[in-house]
This record gives C-alpha cells, structure tokens and sequence, in this order.
C-alpha cells in the first residue's frame, strides 16, 4: 500500500513538471488542478496505511480550497486583472 | 487478503492506469485544449476509482461513509473546475495554433 502512495507521489511531480514547464499560464493552472487532485489521492492512501479518519477531513477541506482557487484564479486571468 | 480487500486493490491500480493515461494526454498533445480534455480524466476516473478501490479496500463503516460523502463532492468539484480552466482560456482568446 505504501508503494502505492510512492507512485502517485512520483505522478503528481510530473504534473508539476507541466506547471513548469507549461508554455502559457492555462497550461500552468491545469498542471495546478490535476497536482491537487492526485495530492487529495495521497492524502486518501495516507489515511488507509494509518487508519486515521480525521484525515479524510483535511482532504475534504483542501479539495475545496482547490475547487475555490482554481475558479477565482481563472476569473482573475480571464478578466485580465479587474473583477 | 480477504475478498473485499484484493477487490480493492484492482480498483486502486486501475485509477492509477486511468492517472498514467491522463498524465501521457497531458504530455502528448502540443495545445491547451485537447491537453485539458484528456488531462480531466485524472480529476473524474482516476479519482473515482482509487477512493472506489480505498472505499472496499476498508469496507463498510463510518470511513467509508466519509469517503462516498467525499467521492460525491469531488466527482461535482472537479469537472467543473477543468471546465472553468479551459472556459477562461477560451473567452481570455486562447487560440490553439494551427496543427498542421
């Protein structure tokens, strides 16, 4: 199970890869997304090797928080800077 | 391993095909939207069916009650967040070059 956890880690650094690399800054906040997306997954594995529940809680609050910035960053760059 | 347990673990390494496949969109296409278009299979199936695969991995309790709350909640979350990425992209006049 832990090896699991290892390789999702190794696949949310090549969505990181794409925040760098990414040429424009959409293809940054889909690289962004997809990180906190495979990261709530660790969190979830995380919480099956300890077998603490109070976990899914924080991966509960970081989805959301996720799910807000995500909108609110591409509300700013679609706007161009004035809400 | 109990039945419900190996059952669990299928489903765990069949989210994390569905994440390689949308990791290799991710990298293959060269413009934006059919980049996020394959890429949104991480957020939807890959998610699914690890927290599926975790859900039976630990069978029926409180956990798992938390979790099918959780599952519900990100399978509406994050669709509609790729779908704010690519919508803001399009109407900020993100226009993909020409592939030839």
């Amino acid at each position: 199970m832990s090896y699991l956890m290892f390789t999702l880690l190794l696949l949310s650094l090549l969505c990181l890869l794409r925040v760098l690399i990414g040429p424009t800054i959409w293809d940054r906040i889909l690289g962004f997304n997809l990180f906190s997306a495979i990261f709530i997954l660790i969190i979830l594995l995380y919480t099956v090797i300890e077998d603490q529940s109070y976990l899914i809680d924080v991966a509960l609050v970081y989805s959301l928080l996720g799910f807000i910035s995500i909108v609110f960053i591409t509300r700013f760059l679609q706007k161009k800077g004035d809400i | 391993m109990t039945a419900h347990e190996i059952a669990g673990m299928i489903f765990i390494t069949i989210g994390i095909l569905f994440i390689i496949i949308g990791l290799f969109g991710l990298y293959r296409y060269k413009n934006f939207y059919t980049r996020a278009s394959v890429s949104s299979l991480i957020d939807s199936a890959g998610f699914l069916f690890i927290s599926v695969g975790i859900v039976l991995y630990k069978g029926l309790s409180t956990f798992s009650l938390k979790m099918l709350f959780l599952i519900l909640l990100t399978l509406l979350l994050n669709p509609l967040a790729s779908h704010f990425t690519v919508r803001g992209a399009y109407l900020s006049g993100h226009r993909p070059r020409k592939e030839h």
